[in-house]
Parts: structure tokens; sequence; C-alpha cells
């Protein structure tokens, strides 16, 4: 996982292709590894469970993150990832269906870089993946060496 | 000088006219009564001894030794005449001798003051030894002087005086006489004239009359003080004689009886009084009789009409003999003191009658006792009379939990004068049940004793109604606590269902159009135009799908969402969402007018979903006008401040009116204009939140125009 890796948490496999389609669309041929629900995406961030042999230097880009999901909930794969030296300072992007007052002002409390509500429109799905890829995988660079 | 003598002093001329002063007591001529016949030579020649008329006593001697030779050759005649004479002189001056020695013993040991006067000159020409010592001037001295130095008149005035009484016109004279030690003396002198040979002198008896002048004089002091003291008595006296004439009236006697003429004096009292009563003219009849009478009060009708009211005393007055001299009227107005009274009176029964008909119950406590009770206050504690409880203790009736705190009200109340507010008590009846009162107490005097007089009012009513009143607030309370509890569950379902619409149900629909897109992007070309319609038909409504849920999200959101208390400018808010909207549609060219200042109370967000709706519904209806015009305003309708949106668009039938607010109701087609039928309810679910109303008024192809209430008050 040496290129720069995107991992997107999302359950709904429709969401994940919708997401990919709009990725590739604006551009963006990173390699994209999903977590299904918010206790896979700890263990893949964190190298523990099912990927407990995973490489720990090797840390995505930046996360996706779906704020409904099994198990684990997006707002508390957040936390716990700001919690953690490893993950603090991976940009995460909130990417959801909810336009809950509570769910952005949460998200911004727990630390996330952006948030993006996922419209029905498709077109409009595009424009804001659109920015979200030139702003965070093109221009910004990470401080210190990790590095998928 | 041996034997005494009438002594007059005698004015001696100087013969050879030296000088013109007049020349007193230069010599006294004796004159022998017996030879009375001869005062004319004795007065008329006079013997001058004085050393000064040498010259003429020689000259006079010359005469006598002529006259001397004269009477010698008479003398042989004379002998013969004198001898029978002398026989018939002896008898008669035998006689006089015992004449002279009568009056003179009259005139010298008199007790009176007795004196001598020439009339004409006023000269004293005898002075008896009561004089000497009364005047206090020797008998010589006397005799020296002239009465004006005697008199305090002058000489001219004394004159005058004496003129009457040598005449005999008047012998009664009341003078002032100085005396030797410069006394002046009240005298009251008799005087008259005598003839002392040819000589009218007069003779005056003089008597001390100062003691009585001064015994008058106190008198009348006495008379004065008495007339002052009655004159300005404060009360009205009167005191008449015995024919009922004023002697002496108060100035308030003339007041109090309204006399105009203050000098009544001697004036009858009937006649003054002409219409005075019969029962007074019979007091009068008893006073002079020696019987007093009064009466405490008496009235009287005044000519005016007008009734007063008196208190008078009649009693007869003596004289030191003891004999009724009149009688004495005490009498004293009391018309007004009666009419207070009266009033006091009049308004004592007024207060008792409005005290006995209370609702309430009153009674008066003295000595912690019952004084009063009124009929409410023995309903109360189921008295049949007042005598079940007056002077009975009023501890007795205040349940034993609350007497001690009674004790210390009462003490404040009967010593240091404090009122009681209103306050809770528990009364006991005689026959001991109790009864729930409020009571308050303000301290009087009654019976001449500080007391209370306490005010009670029975609540057993009120109590058991405050009872019922608390179970069923109770009970309300415990039946809110269930509905909220329901109500938060509910909450709690709804909140969650909208969560999951938020989340779940619009994925779906980003599926729907998202492939649609991907099928005719990629397949462009390769699909034919009925595909591609189908394909668009499932975007289009896809997208509609998403509106109506997001539409829904904010109607529950509406409800849900707690409100917030702001400051909220609608006119700045009014400018950016027609901003956004223009933005969205650039293309478009309203005429928007927004007043200013319309500035309120409430919560910033729903406000802005308020005026979004109605903004955007307006921009919407506005689309095929050739000359759209907005107006967002407020006016003044019954005090209230009335907002309002106003379009000049298609307008609608307002016989639909009433559906313009029931969720998902259009009146137009989905076709013709955008929408889910959902914005308006959410309008008036927020407008009603914040307490106000929301109506519409619209002419089909003319406009509408959307009023809401704020629920602020003016």
């Amino acid at each position: 996982m040496m290129e720069r890796t995107i991992l997107l948490v999302e359950d709904n496999p429709d969401d994940e292709e919708l997401t990919r389609m709009a990725l590739e669309s604006s551009n963006v041929a990173n390699r994209i590894v999903v977590a299904r629900d918010g206790v896979e995406a700890l263990d893949m961030l964190f190298a523990t469970g099912a990927y407990a042999d995973r490489d720990m230097d090797a840390l995505p880009e930046i996360v996706l993150l779906d704020l409904k999901l099994p198990k684990l909930n997006g707002l508390e794969v957040l936390e716990r990832m700001r919690a953690d030296d490893r993950t603090r300072l991976i940009p995460v992007v909130v990417l959801t269906s909810s336009s809950e007052e509570d769910d952005i002002a949460a998200s911004y409390r727990l630390g996330a870089n952006s948030y993006v509500r996922k419209p029905v429109e498709f077109e409009r799905f595009i424009a804001a993946v659109r920015q979200l890829g030139i702003y965070w995988l093109l221009l910004n660079e990470l401080p210190g060496p990790a590095r998928f | 000088m041996g034997a005494r003598r009438w002594h007059c002093g005698v004015v001696i001329r100087p013969v050879a006219g030296v000088g013109a002063e007049t020349v007193r007591g230069a010599g006294i001529v004796s004159l022998p009564a017996p030879c009375a016949g001869w005062a004319g030579i004795g007065l008329t020649e006079a013997v001058v001894v004085d050393s000064g008329w040498l010259a003429v006593a020689v000259g006079g001697l010359l005469v006598l030794a002529v006259a001397v030779i004269v009477l010698l050759r008479a003398q042989a005649h004379l002998r013969a005449q004198l001898r029978t004479r002398t026989v018939r002189l002896g008898a008669a001056n035998a006689r006089l001798q015992v004449s002279e020695a009568r009056y003179r013993s009259l005139f010298q040991n008199n007790h009176a003051v007795m004196l001598i006067i020439d009339p004409d000159g006023g000269e004293i020409v005898d002075a008896n030894p009561a004089a000497e010592s009364y005047y206090g001037w020797p008998r010589d001295v006397l005799c020296r002087m002239r009465i004006d130095e005697i008199n305090t008149l002058s000489l001219p005035e004394v004159q005058a005086e004496m003129a009457l009484a040598r005449a005999d016109q008047r012998n009664h004279f009341i003078f002032r006489h100085r005396r030797a030690d410069g006394a002046i003396c009240d005298v009251e002198v008799y005087s008259g004239p005598i003839a002392v040979g040819d000589r009218r002198l007069l003779y005056s008896i003089v008597h001390d009359i100062t003691d009585r002048r001064q015994a008058e004089r106190n008198l009348e002091a006495w008379q004065d003080l008495m007339q002052a003291i009655i004159q300005h008595d404060p009360s009205a006296v009167a005191v008449l004689d015995r024919e009922l004439r004023y002697v002496y009236v108060s100035d308030r006697f003339a007041e109090d009886y309204r006399l105009p003429d203050r000098d009544l004096i001697g004036k009858s009292h009937y006649d003054v009084f002409p219409d005075i009563p019969e029962r007074w003219r019979e007091a009068h009849r008893r006073a002079l009789a020696g019987e007093a009478s009064r009466a405490l009060e008496d009235s009287f009708v005044r000519t005016d009409g007008t009734i007063d009211w008196v208190r008078w005393e009649c009693r007869p007055w003596h004289l030191a003999g003891g004999e009724i001299a009149g009688i004495v009227l005490y009498t004293e107005v009391i018309t007004q003191r009666k009419q207070t009274e009266l009033a006091l009176r009049e308004s004592g029964e007024q207060f008792r009658a409005l005290v006995e008909g209370a609702p309430d119950a009153i009674y008066v406590q003295t000595d912690l006792r019952f004084a009063y009770l009124n009929r409410a206050a023995l309903r109360l504690f189921g008295a049949s009379a007042p005598d079940d409880l007056v002077g009975q203790p009023v501890m007795e009736r205040f349940h034993p939990s609350v007497r001690e705190a009674v004790r210390e009200r009462i003490r404040n109340l009967n010593d240091a004068r404090l009122e009681v507010p209103t306050l809770e008590e528990v009364y006991l009846r005689l026959d001991g049940s109790e009864v729930p009162v409020e009571v308050s107490a303000v301290p009087i005097v009654y019976d001449s004793k500080g007391g209370a007089v306490v005010f009670v009012r029975d609540i057993t009513d009120r109590k058991r109604a405050q009872e019922a009143l608390r179970a069923l607030n109770a009970e309300l309370e415990q039946r809110v606590a269930g509905r909220t509890a329901e109500l938060q569950a509910a909450n709690q379902e709804l909140e969650a269902f909208a969560y999951s619409v938020s989340h779940d149900l619009r994925a779906p629909l980003r599926a729907m159009d998202g492939f649609s897109a991907a099928l005719l992007a990629q397949y462009a070309g390769r699909l034919d135009a009925r595909a591609e319609h189908y394909l668009d038909r499932i975007q289009k409504a896809a997208q509609r799908m998403g509106t109506l849920i997001e539409d829904l999200l904010d109607l529950s959101r509406v409800t849900r969402k707690e409100m917030a208390h702001e400051r909220v400018n609608l006119s700045t808010m009014a400018r950016d969402i027609v901003a956004e909207l223009q933005a969205r549609d650039p293309a478009r060219a309203v005429d928007v007018t927004i007043a200013d200042g319309a500035v309120i109370e409430g919560d910033r967000h729903l406000w802005r979903i308020v005026l979004w709706n109605l903004l955007e519904n307006a921009w919407k209806f506005t689309a095929e006008q050739t000359q759209p015009r907005i107006e967002m305003g407020v006016e003044i309708r019954d005090g209230e401040r009335v907002y309002f949106v106003r379009d000049n668009g298609v307008g609608f039938d307002m016989a639909y009116a009433d559906k313009l607010f029931v969720p998902f109701q259009r009146l137009h087609a989905v076709d013709a204009f955008a929408g889910t039928g959902v914005g308006l309810v959410t309008v008036r679910r927020i407008v009603t939140r914040h307490g106000g109303r929301v109506w519409v008024d619209a002419v089909e192809g003319e406009g509408a125009t959307f009023y809401f209430t704020t629920g602020d008050s003016v």
C-alpha cells in the first residue's frame, strides 16, 4: 500500500459504487479500500482483528466516513481516530445522507475536516466529490513520514 | 391776749401808701364782746406796733392827746350818764359773758374742724383747736393763711364757691384740703354766712371724708371689677334686678343670644326676649322667691325658627342684708355639642347596623375576653345569644396549637397597638368543632378599654375548594407526567424514525438517480430516445422523492426542535433568501420589495424556513408573469403587527384555501409547479409554535398574499 490509499467506510454497496464513480469521474485514481462497518474500519486503521497482520505503517491518505453504520457508527469511529496519535492527523471527510444539524455539529466537534452531504442528484454528488479530490488529495501534504 | 375771743385776720392798708403789698397778721384787734358797738372804730383805727411805723404812731399819739383833752371836758357830763348806764350794762354784760362763753366753748371744744373765713379775700380769720390738730398748723399760723393755701382749688374758684355759701345758695361742698404734712384729704365742708358786727364772714365746718371717699372708691373699683369679670366671662351670664332688668351682662350673653345691641344694662329681660317661654318665667319667679333652678339640656326656638339647645341655671342674688336683689342667669348654648352628640349617636347606630348585618364575623376583644359579637360571629361560634360568649375568654375559642401565637398577637394589639394582618387560623366552636377562618384585627378602644376589633371569615368552603383543587392539580400533574413520558417516548421514536429517513430513505434514490445517470453517460448512443426518456423519468422521480423527504424532515424538525428565543430580523433574512433564489435562477428578473425593520423575537432557524417557503412559493408562482412582483411588508391590524408576502403570480381559487395547509395537498399539478405540498404545513406549524397565526388571501390569476403574525406583542 505504498500508493496513496482512500479508506471508504460505507455499508451500502450502491453508495460505495456511486462514490467510486464520482471519484473516478473527478480523476481520482487512488486505490480505494472499503470498510463495511465501524468495527471493520477501526480494525483496518489500527491493524486489529481480521487486519492484525497489516503493516501499521500503511495508513490511508484520507478517510471518507459514512455516519450511519452497522456496529459502530461513524461518529464513534471518528472519535476513536482522533483519540489515537497514529490516526489523529488523517483527514476525515464525513460523507453522509444526513442533513441533521446535530450530525453536522457533532462531526466537526469530533474533528472531521469536512462534511459532505450526499445529494440524491448524482450530478451534484460528483460536483461535491470533485472538490474534495482536488482539495485533499492533490494539494495537501500531510506532516510526517507516514504514507501508505 | 389772755382771753380767747373771736379773731379775725385784718388787712391793714398802709396809711402813708407805703408799698402796695398787703400786710397780713400785722396786728391783732381785740374785740371785747360788750363793746360790740365799738367794733367799727376798732377795725378802722388800727393800732400799729410795728417800729417802722413810729412816725405814724407819734402822730396818732398827738391826736389822742387832743382827744383826751376833749374827753376830760365832757367827763363830768358823761360820768353822770355813765353811772346809770353802768348799772344797765352790768346786767347786759353779765348776760353777754354767759353767751360768749357758751359760743366760744362751742367753737373751741368742738371736735369738728371749724374755720372762720373772710369770703372777700379768703383770709382765715379764726380756726379752732380741732382745725389746728387736723391741719397740723398752730392757730396763729392758720390765721395768717388764706383758704386757697388749704384748698386745692385756686383762689378764684374758692371765692366762687364761697360766694355761693355766703348767699346761702349752697352750703355743702366737697373739697380736697392740704395739710401741713403735705397730705391731701377729701373733706366735706358745711359753710354758711355769719355776721360778726357788720361784717359778713363765713364759718366752715370741715369733715374729713378721706376714709369714706376711699371706701367709695373701693366700692367703685369692686363694681368695675365685677363688671369686667362678668362682661368678659366666657360663659353667658346675666345679672338682673328684681324687675328683671339687666345689671350686668357678659359679652358672651349678647353674643350667644345674637343681641346686636350690647348695651343692655337697665333693659328688661322680657323686653329683650318677648317670647320667653313660661317655664323660664316660672324659673325667674322661683329665683326671686329664693329658689335656684337649673336644666342640663333645654331647647328653645329662635326667632328664625331654628332650635337651639341650652344648659342654664337661675339663682337669686342677695343684698348684704340678705334681701333678694334679683336673679343671676348662667346659660350656655350647647347646640353644637348636642348636634355632635346626636350625630355621634346616629353614626354609632349606623356603625352598629353595619357591623350587626355584616356577613363576616366581627367581634371585639378587651382584656382577652369577648366584649361584643355580631350575629355572624355568634353563628360562627355556634352561640345562640351574645351572653353565651360575652365576658368569656377569647383564648378558649382558639385551637390549642395556636394559642401561644395568638397571645403574642393580642399583646401586640392591646399594648403596642399593632394591627394584625390577615392570616389563617382555626377557631373552636362552642361545641368544640373546628372551623378554619381568616382573621385580621385592628386595635380599638372599647368601653374605655384597649382592645381589638377582630374580623373573621369562615373559610371552610374555600378550604374545601382549595383541597379539591389541590387534589385535582395533583391528579393533573400525574396525568401530565404520564402523558409527557408517553410523548417523550413518541418523540424518541419520531427522532429515530427521522434519523432513519434522513440516512436510509435517500440512499436508494441516490442509486436510482446515480445509476440512471451512469447509464445515460456510459451508454450514450447505444440507447434509443425512448430509453433515455425513461431514464430521465426515473431520475426526476428519484429527485422529487428526495425533495419530498427533505421537506418531511424539515416538518418533523419543526416539531422536534427546541425553540430558541432571539431577535430575528425578517427584513435581512428575506433579502438573503431572495438573493439565494436569484442565484439559483439567474435568468429571472423579479421586482422585489422588502420592508425594513421587521424585527421579531423567535427562533432564527425556524423563521428562515417560514420565509424561505413563502418567498420560494412567490418566486415559483410568478414564473409565468411578464412583470413579476414580490413584496414583503408589515401592517398594523387591530393593534397587531401583521407581516405579509404578496406576489402577483397565478394565485388560486379561495375555495381551496383550506387545503393549502394540509400536508401533501397541492393546488397545482406537479408538472406546472414543483413542490411537495409540505412547505405551507411547515410554515403554519412554525408560526403556530411561536403563538402567531397564518392565513392567505388570493385571487386566481392575480396573485396571493400570505399573512402571518409572530406572536410578539406590539
